[in-house]
């Protein structure tokens, strides 16, 4: 068999394929990896939970089931004050994704599994030369890997909110949350998929960076939660509240998010939380041009 | 040359084990990155008490600093780090198996090991805490009644028993499951940060290392109501009732955990094709 | 205890302890993964001597290996060495592995990983580190063994992975694919170190792809298949247990043609094959081809030439057994 296919390689009668195929099969395996075991199941399972939580909420709101607290319920189903708890605004969809609890622990736990290992593993298991000489070059190797991490940590980042918000839509009395809020909706899913793929970018960087699964991990909850950390150091040393967005990662991706989707927020930086994002892609591209070169990985 | 060998016994093979795992992880790269982050914790420390001046007093900045940055955030990871790489690094390139192949008790390799990742860590923290205390101190002008030099022994010795129990619960994660560092993650970030925003009497919190650790820093610093604040902002008024035991929590906790993970290792047929 | 690795002189042979009966024994040991059977009742009894395992991949030579070492438990069944159950503490000490992992300490000099094995047998740090040079050196390492092991060739690994498997004075060693990586002259080296092993008291199971390489090296083989033992003996007993299958002779005399018409008339033979200047003939495995071959090469023009078997060997054996 592998002699006919042999001969047909010679022969010139296997089809060439074209580079992007090659990267969407790529881009493919990267995507399902995480579903491929049953913890990586559970852990997806796990992270729709905030979303699922606010699915509940919506569903006593617009009064579809009728359980829990009098009290709770009144209070649910009269126009909440607080805008991360008010279906008509953006505020409640972003609230779930991009809050440091439950939104951060769960998208570290989400991307330490998908994207922090995937390259660095790659690396460790000698599989990069392979990648390499069967026409996929490094750039499109990374771009492949990022594309697939990103898709599914979009899944909870960005797909969940939009659902949700659809559900709310449909679930109100009249048409007016769909048409009142879809602009602003619209802007919201764009914010967080920027956001989505900055944090994956990251990530990503980080993986080509470090020398191990364990090391990218690692190194991917200490920028993550020791960025947040030093800014919540700064913020309340200083007493100047919107330092958190300025060093933590996290929160900045949060603000420029909210601030894409027009959403309420004070005492931020948005051009500061932008150059923070800014700087840290920077600083990870430049490290990991050199790691992604042919030779490194033939090391 | 038989002559000259003895069967090794328990305490001997928990320190030869000890001996081989630093001598090992001393030459991991992993240390230029700690190195680096030994010379930029000081320089943080000291640009902020320069800009601190007027907002904060030297005692509170520092405990501020220890704990959030030091106690929250370095020695968990760098702990668990140094502790799955250990134990987990050697059943992942299936080195373990030139070490069970020797006429001594897994048991007493894994605490060897376990050792020498709580010295590591600890040498680490204690460097730490000592730099960064140094940066903070060389700004007079935030201590007015002097600078409180029994601050960083505290932190110290929190630190170091933060070590003693990440370093236990890295062991119990790396012997029990195929991931561990995401485990590791659902420690630190998923139980740890819901265990602080539940109330002080939740019992889930005595599953947690920084609530005990916690509670032993407070207890030493006597902090004013501020600064508890600060270092505990789930609880509103501080008491000192409200310390309790944290010790033995932490105590019971690795003891726990370390009995967990020496029961796992003696039994466990860490087998590729179960593995893979 | 023996020494780490014995030479091959007689005197050497002499002035070892005197050797265990029984080395190493399974007694109808069974292995599962889950719903996988990897060995299904082996029984196996080895002594001072040198057994090959034969067998496809997959078929539990690595598990029985393991087994044997105490790094798996049996799901049923016993293995014991030197009499003692293998996964006692006490089993350690008399048993050396080499295991087919690629991985070493790769840090680590030769000599510090083959020392830091020795100090859990409890050997000092001095005497640890001058054992270990002794081995390696023996092993043809002297020259690379204070380089780190990353810096290591393929064949240098392996002699390290043998170093550790030797070097505390084993009663038992089991090598899994020992020769992988090894120079022809090392092959050769290695050879004849494992063959002076049972004179000193050593009993050896040895596994291998290359069947022609253990046939030089092994007293006896034992043939896996699908986790059972499918033959245990010496290859010749082995052949001569197979008589429904033909055996191949290789016969180059003059004139082959007229040789080729003359064999096929004899009773036993039961193909003949030309094969340029040769006949290659199969034959029923009576001694009657034998008998008219000697009649007819006393009247054969300038002799006959040559009589090669063709699949007495491991290899053919094996192929035969396994269909």
């Amino acid at each position: 068999m592998i002699h006919d296919w042999l001969r047909e390689q010679q022969n010139g009668a296997a089809t060439t394929r074209s580079t992007w195929s090659r990267l969407r099969a790529l881009v493919d395996f990267e995507f399902r990896a995480l579903f491929r075991s049953r913890w990586g199941v559970a852990v997806f399972c796990l992270c729709l939970f905030p979303g699922l939580g606010r699915l509940v909420m919506l569903a006593i709101m617009f009064g579809v089931v009728n359980f829990g607290p009098v009290g709770l319920r009144n209070r649910l189903q009269g126009r909440p004050e607080l805008p991360t708890l008010d279906p008509w605004r953006v505020d409640f969809y972003l609230e779930p994704v991009l809050s440091v609890v439950p939104g951060m622990v769960f998208a570290l736990l989400l991307t330490s599994l998908v994207v922090a290992r995937t390259i660095a593993r790659d690396r460790i298991a000698n599989s990069l030369e392979l990648y390499w000489t069967r026409g996929i070059s490094p750039a499109g190797y990374a771009f492949a890997k990022w594309l697939g991490g990103f898709l599914v940590i979009a899944l909870v980042t960005v797909a969940v909110p939009a659902v949700l918000w659809l559900t709310a839509a449909f679930l109100a009395d009249d048409w007016s949350l769909l048409l009142s809020g879809a602009f602003d909706m619209a802007r919201a899913v764009f914010g967080l998929a920027v956001v989505t793929a900055v944090w994956t970018a990251i990530c990503l960087g980080l993986s080509i960076v470090c020398g191990t699964p364990n090391a990218a991990m690692v190194a991917w909850s200490m920028l993550l939660f020791g960025s947040t950390a030093v800014g919540a150091v700064f913020a309340n040393a200083l007493h100047q509240p919107w330092l958190r967005s300025c060093f933590s990662i996290w929160e900045a991706g949060a603000v420029c998010a909210r601030a894409i989707a027009g959403a309420s927020q004070r005492d931020v930086s948005v051009a500061g939380a932008a150059a923070t994002l800014a700087t840290t892609l920077g600083v990870l591209f430049l490290l990991a041009r050199p790691r992604l070169r042919i030779t490194e990985a033939l090391r | 040359m038989n002559d000259l060998r003895r069967t090794p016994g328990t305490l001997a093979t928990v320190l030869e084990s000890a001996r081989q795992t630093l001598l090992l992880s001393c030459r991991d790269r992993f240390w230029w990155v700690v190195g680096i982050g030994l010379l930029v914790l000081p320089a943080l420390a000291y640009v902020l008490a320069g800009r601190a001046s007027e907002r904060i007093d030297g005692r509170s900045l520092y405990c501020v600093l220890a704990w959030w940055l030091l106690g929250t955030v370095v020695v968990p990871w760098l702990t668990l780090y140094l502790g799955v790489q250990s134990v987990h690094g050697r059943i992942e390139d299936r080195t373990f198996q030139y070490w069970f192949l020797r006429p001594v008790g897994r048991g007493a390799l894994l605490v060897g090991t376990w050792l020498a990742v709580v010295a590591m860590a600890s040498a680490a923290a204690v460097l730490g805490v000592v730099a960064s205390f140094a940066a903070v101190a060389a700004h007079g002008e935030l201590w007015p009644d002097g600078v409180d030099w029994r601050l960083a022994w505290v932190f110290c010795s929190v630190l170091v028993a933060g070590t003693v129990a990440y370093g236990a619960v890295a062991a119990l994660l790396a012997t029990w499951f195929r991931r561990p560092l995401v485990w590791a993650a659902v420690f630190v970030v998923g139980l740890q940060m819901l265990a602080a925003n539940l109330p002080v009497s939740a019992g889930l919190r005595r599953l947690t290392i920084t609530d005990p650790l916690r509670r032993m820093m407070l207890d030493s610093i006597e902090p004013d109501g501020r600064l508890a604040q600060r270092l505990w902002p789930a609880e509103r008024e501080f008491r000192s009732e409200l310390i309790e035991h944290p010790l033995r929590d932490l105590a019971v906790l690795v003891a726990v955990a370390l009995a967990l993970a020496v029961w796992a290792y003696g039994r466990t047929e860490y087998d590729s094709r179960e593995r893979e | 205890m023996t020494d780490p690795l014995p030479s091959s002189d007689a005197a050497a042979a002499a002035a070892a302890p005197p050797a265990p009966s029984l080395a190493l024994e399974f007694q109808r040991v069974s292995k599962w993964y889950g719903a996988i059977s990897a060995l299904s009742d082996v029984s196996l009894r080895i002594g001072c001597e040198i057994v090959g395992l034969v067998g496809r991949s997959g078929v539990g030579k690595s598990t029985l290996m393991k087994l044997a070492v105490g790094l798996l438990q049996p799901s049923q069944g016993s293995v014991r060495i030197c009499g003692i159950p293998a996964d006692r503490r006490a089993a350690r000490a008399e048993v050396g592995f080499c295991p087919d992992t690629e991985r070493l300490l790769e840090p680590l000099s030769g000599v510090q990983f083959v020392a830091w094995m020795l100090r859990h047998h409890g050997f000092s740090l001095a005497a640890a580190r001058d054992r270990a040079r002794t081995v390696l050196a023996d092993l043809g390492l002297a020259s690379h063994m204070e380089r780190p092991i990353r810096e290591y060739s393929k064949g240098m690994r392996q002699r390290v992975r043998l170093a550790q498997a030797l070097a505390h004075g084993p009663r038992f060693v089991l090598l899994d694919e020992p020769m992988t990586g090894l120079d022809p002259i090392a092959r050769r080296e290695l050879i004849e170190r494992i063959r002076a092993l049972p004179a000193h008291g050593v009993g050896v199971l040895v596994s291998s792809h290359v069947l022609q390489e253990l046939q030089d090296l092994v007293d006896r083989v034992v043939m896996l298949h699908q986790g059972r033992v499918l033959a245990e003996g010496r290859v010749a007993e082995l052949r001569d247990q197979l008589p429904r299958q033909p055996h191949r002779v290789r016969v180059i005399a003059a004139d082959p043609r007229r040789f080729a018409a003359i064999a096929v008339t004899w009773s036993g033979v039961v193909g003949v094959r030309l094969d340029r200047d040769a006949v290659e003939v199969s034959i029923d495995g009576g001694p009657a081809f034998y008998d008219a071959l000697t009649e007819l090469g006393a009247t054969w023009p300038n002799g006959i030439q040559e009589v090669v078997a063709l699949d007495d060997d491991l290899a053919s054996v094996f192929g035969y057994l396994i269909g």
